[in-house]
């Protein structure tokens, strides 16, 4: 969950049956399109993807970025001996090193929101549509994960679980999941009374199609706008655990674990944690920017412009 | 002298996205205000009513850009400088809007909103300030005035609530007051308590009243003379006996017709044919001319200028003829 | 409004019990064994059964949790495998320097971040606002160790200015060592007078609260502007035009007020958030408070150091969450109808 969602109030998008051309999906590129910070974010999150398919194609030196050492060219500065960003204290290239990184940087977030996203939208709109004792129990559950500041939750899952990007994941998914599920029924519970919903109840369908056909795609807009504002804070939050090295580790070209082996030399050798967190940042960034856009288009209501 | 004077007011809008495009939905607007007079301003929706209104206190959106002139006893408003016209609000000229819970401040007791009003304008204590406001209070009919100035806008009904507008328009001693639709969101009786008061007040304190509506029962009830806008122009002034009793322009005769009375049980409610043209700027000619009865080629090709009628009417029309609406 | 407090604290207390529920289930769940991790690999089965009769491990799961409900109340939180310690001296000796950077921290943040979202929203579409907001959105994104390492490289490495890590100065126990009354810094070299020390705390602190309040700035500003551009569309204030007040009582004092409950909300989340937060700015800096202490305790699998933190987080999580309800009904009297 982020505070950049606090600022959304979740808006009841009814969808018309006569979707009138062009489609909404063009509407949306083209107000994307319109924005220039908008158009930024998309542009970076391209790129990011491009380097987690093709990392090891495109990095200039992909075994270094795996971990393979050279010792001998070792804490070069960016620039020199044809290293764009350097080198590290294993001689390593920087660049290729952040470039494998993106993988693993990139992957681990998205099933992380995904995954919780799964797990939760589906529990929290059969709560909020059916109300009761089962939304009570369901929301007691989640209140008790959400009481936690979920980056900390996170961490004692990870540390727990042990060191690996794998735990790292579920334990970010973990505490990700109550927000959806909280969100999915406040969602539910507001259109549960809606006359679409009595209309077709009143056609005999059943409460799961109710739910995925009718309350899911008025209930999406927001839980898309939260996720892809939440994939750049999982980012930010898995490149966190990585700092304390509670997720991937050595040789992993893991961007929080790189900033973390860096410290020690930030005074003279900058470059080793200043570019691998300058990835993170600007990977944040990205899909924060997306996040906004998507959110500006999706939610007329939440006015940020 | 004449208290309020608005003289071929014009406000244009750059229309969005493209510039170098406008829209114009208020062209060439008059009209006068007497000392202790009720004008009517009196239109349909879109017709740059409300906009009038606001052009006089200078609280357009600052994308609006209006030309002509505005003055009150003499003093230019339109253009004058933003310390000028905040000295005007709410002391010279006073506003009661439309919605009377939406125009008070929601988390604040009423008392607080008094208080800034008077201290602003007539400086004093906040217990002189409290005391005027219960003495205002009271002349609107708002008796227990220890709970509704300790009362927050929420808790109070409409009614009361556009009497506490009222007496905070009064608030300053205002020479003039503009009440914009200050009577749509009530009940019809509700109403018709405030509009008895309002008229109460006027000749207690003598000052002039805007009157803004789309009711045309509520003008006659409640004007001296009205003022007929139709699609940013004004096309009728006159005495509102009058104009009402017998209409000079097509457009108030179609108004006049159109209100439904106890003898038409059963007919069909008669309506204007067509729409207010969507670029009133592209029309040449009369820009009533495709609704109206009685157009003639005259009437499409050239803009009517306004003509001044017996007992100090004027309508802006070619073929200007008062006589009985129908 | 009291009933209203009583209904909120009542609601903040069974969550926070719940959470003792999920800290013990998550101690529990733990694969590696607590009496391993204090007797050594090399434990005998019958001193690995003694540890856990001790710690009450051979009982089963509810009175374990009784157990250990019991001794948070009392104050028991059990031993740090670290440092041997008891882990509520640990945790409660280290709170203060903690607590002083999130005050520091939020200080700034809201200072700045109100004016600048003001700003941002007065002067909407034009330059300062297009400023504000890539300001904001970058201040949000911005890894806060990252940002800590990266004002160490440039403002104490490059300009010299601060200081680059720790509370204070070692050398300055010799020189003008603070008295320790209320345990924050600031405000004891300022009761004693101690005016090398006062400015010694306030050079240490300003790296890491700034880097700290990055995030909090972005997120009120954004807030802040995103709600003044909604109450100054509002008619109230477009009333409070037309009744002739002066521009800086209606955007400052009217509108403003209008405006922050949202941001008081916010607000109080962006300082829940700072709780991590200030984990890894306190690495970074290493500033000898609670943050540090949990992340050396994550590491080495402390669990009881770690368990401690936790209840602690979360019951500083849920107090803040109350606090901002509290609050906004304090601001806005439509919200005590809730």
């Amino acid at each position: 969950m982020t505070l950049l969602s606090a600022t959304t109030a979740p808006v009841d998008a009814v969808r018309t049956a006569d979707t009138p051309a062009p489609t909404r999906l063009r509407r949306i590129v083209t107000a994307v399109l319109r924005d220039r910070l908008a158009l930024v974010g998309v542009v970076l999150v391209g790129a990011l993807l491009v380097l987690a398919v093709f990392g090891p194609w495109l990095a200039p030196f992909p075994d270094q970025g795996r971990g393979v050492a050279d010792v001998a060219h070792r804490n070069l500065a960016p620039g020199t001996g044809g290293h764009l960003l350097g080198t590290d204290p294993l001689g390593r290239d920087v660049l290729s090193r952040i470039i494998i990184g993106a993988r693993p940087a990139l992957l681990t977030p998205l099933l992380t929101v995904a995954l919780a996203v799964a797990v939760g939208v589906p529990l929290g709109l059969l709560a909020g549509y059916r109300g009761g004792r089962l939304d009570e129990a369901v929301m007691r559950i989640a209140d008790m994960f959400l009481a936690f500041p979920p980056l900390l939750l996170a961490m004692v899952i990870a540390a727990m679980l042990g060191p690996s990007l794998t735990h790292a994941g579920i334990a970010l998914a973990i505490a990700w999941w109550p927000w959806y599920t909280r969100l999915a029924r406040g969602l539910a519970a507001g259109l549960r009374d809606r006359p679409f919903v009595d209309g077709a109840r009143a056609l005999g369908l059943s409460d799961t199609t109710v739910l995925a056909r009718h309350l899911l795609p008025n209930a999406a807009a927001p839980i898309v706008v939260q996720a892809s504002i939440d994939i750049g804070t999982v980012i930010l939050a898995s490149g966190s655990l990585a700092f304390l090295g509670l997720a991937a580790q050595a040789p992993t070209p893991d961007w929080g674990l790189m900033v973390s082996d860096g410290r020690s030399y930030v005074l003279s050798q900058w470059w080793l944690s200043a570019l691998p967190g300058a990835a993170i940042f600007l990977a944040v960034l990205a899909f924060n920017l997306l996040g906004d856009a998507l959110r500006d288009i999706l939610d007329p209501r939440a006015v940020t412009r | 002298m004449t208290l309020l004077t608005v003289e071929d007011l014009t406000i244009e809008f750059p229309r969005a996205g493209r510039s170098g495009d406008t829209t114009r939905p208020v062209r060439g607007v008059t009209l006068t205000v007497e000392p202790g007079q009720t004008l009517g301003v009196v239109g349909e929706t879109g017709s740059g009513k409300t906009l009038t209104g606001l052009a006089v206190l200078g609280l357009l959106p600052p994308a609006a850009r209006p030309r002509g002139s505005i003055r009150l006893d003499g003093l230019e408003l339109l253009g004058a400088p933003p310390s000028r016209l905040r000295a005007v609000r709410g002391s010279a000229i006073a506003m009661v809007f439309q919605n009377p819970a939406t125009a008070f401040d929601p988390v604040r007791p009423l008392r607080t909103q008094f208080e800034r009003v008077i201290r602003r304008h007539r400086g004093g204590s906040r217990a002189q300030a409290g005391a005027r406001a219960a003495k205002l209070l009271a002349e609107v009919e708002l008796h227990d005035t220890d709970r509704v100035l300790g009362s927050y806008p929420h808790q109070l009904s409409g009614g009361m609530l556009q009497r506490a507008m009222i007496a905070l328009a009064l608030s300053c001693e205002p020479r003039l007051i503009i009440a914009d639709e200050s009577t749509s969101a009530l009940d019809v009786t509700v109403a018709q308590q405030v509009r008895r008061l309002l008229l109460r007040l006027q000749h207690a304190h003598g000052f002039g009243v805007l009157f803004i509506t789309h009711n045309l029962g509520e003008a006659r009830d409640l004007c001296d003379r009205v003022a007929v806008l139709y699609a940013g122009e004004v096309v009728e002034t006159g005495p509102v006996e009058e104009v009402f009793t017998a209409p000079a322009h097509p457009y108030t005769k179609a108004l006049l017709a159109a209100v439904p009375t106890v003898d038409d049980d059963g007919a069909p409610l008669a309506s204007l044919p067509g729409e207010v043209p969507a670029d009133v700027l592209a029309v040449t000619g009369c820009v009533f001319a495709n609704r109206c009865p009685q157009t003639a080629d005259l009437c499409r090709s050239t803009p009517p200028e306004a003509r001044t009628l017996p007992g100090d009417r004027r309508a802006l029309c070619h073929f200007a003829d008062p006589e009985v609406a129908a | 409004m009291r009933r209203f407090l009583f209904r909120r604290a009542a609601a903040a207390a069974a969550v926070l019990l719940g959470t003792t529920v999920v800290t013990f289930v998550l101690a529990r769940v733990v694969p590696s064994d607590p009496a391993l991790a204090y007797l050594g690999p090399k434990a005998r089965p019958e001193q690995i059964a003694e540890i856990h009769h001790q710690l009450g491990l051979d009982r089963s799961l509810p009175v374990q949790y009784v157990n250990y409900l019991g001794g948070l109340v009392r104050g028991d939180w059990g031993i740090s495998i670290g440092t041997k310690q008891p882990v509520t001296s640990e945790i409660f000796g280290r709170l203060p320097a903690t607590l002083e950077l999130l005050a520091a921290a939020m200080t700034v943040a809201l200072v700045l971040g109100i004016a600048l979202g003001v700003i941002a929203a007065v002067r909407r579409q034009r330059l300062a606002d297009h400023v504000i907001r890539m300001l904001a959105i970058g201040g949000v994104s911005m890894p806060a160790f990252w940002l800590g390492l990266l004002l160490q490289v440039t403002v104490f490495g490059q300009l010299g200015l601060f200081a680059l890590t720790g509370r204070n100065d070692p050398d300055l126990e010799f020189t003008d060592p603070i008295q320790e009354i209320t345990g924050f810094h600031l405000v004891d070299a300022l009761l004693t007078g101690n005016a090398a020390g006062f400015t010694d705390t306030l050079t240490h602190l300003v790296l890491p609260a700034l880097t700290l309040a990055a995030y909090p700035i972005g997120v009120i500003a954004r807030m802040t502007r995103a709600s003044m551009i909604e109450v100054l569309a509002a008619d109230h204030i477009r009333a409070a035009r037309a009744y002739g007040l002066r521009e800086r009582m209606t955007v400052g004092r009217i509108a403003l007020r209008g405006a922050l409950p949202p941001v008081v909300t916010v607000a109080g989340l962006t300082l829940a958030y700072s709780l991590t937060g200030a984990f890894f700015v306190e690495v970074v800096f290493n500033w000898p408070g609670l943050g540090q202490f949990a992340a050396t305790a994550l590491l080495n699998a402390d669990y009881p150091a770690i368990m401690g933190v936790t209840v602690l987080g979360a019951a500083a999580y849920i107090l803040v969450n109350l606090a901002v309800d509290i609050v906004q009904a304090r601001l806005d009297p439509r919200v005590r109808l809730a």
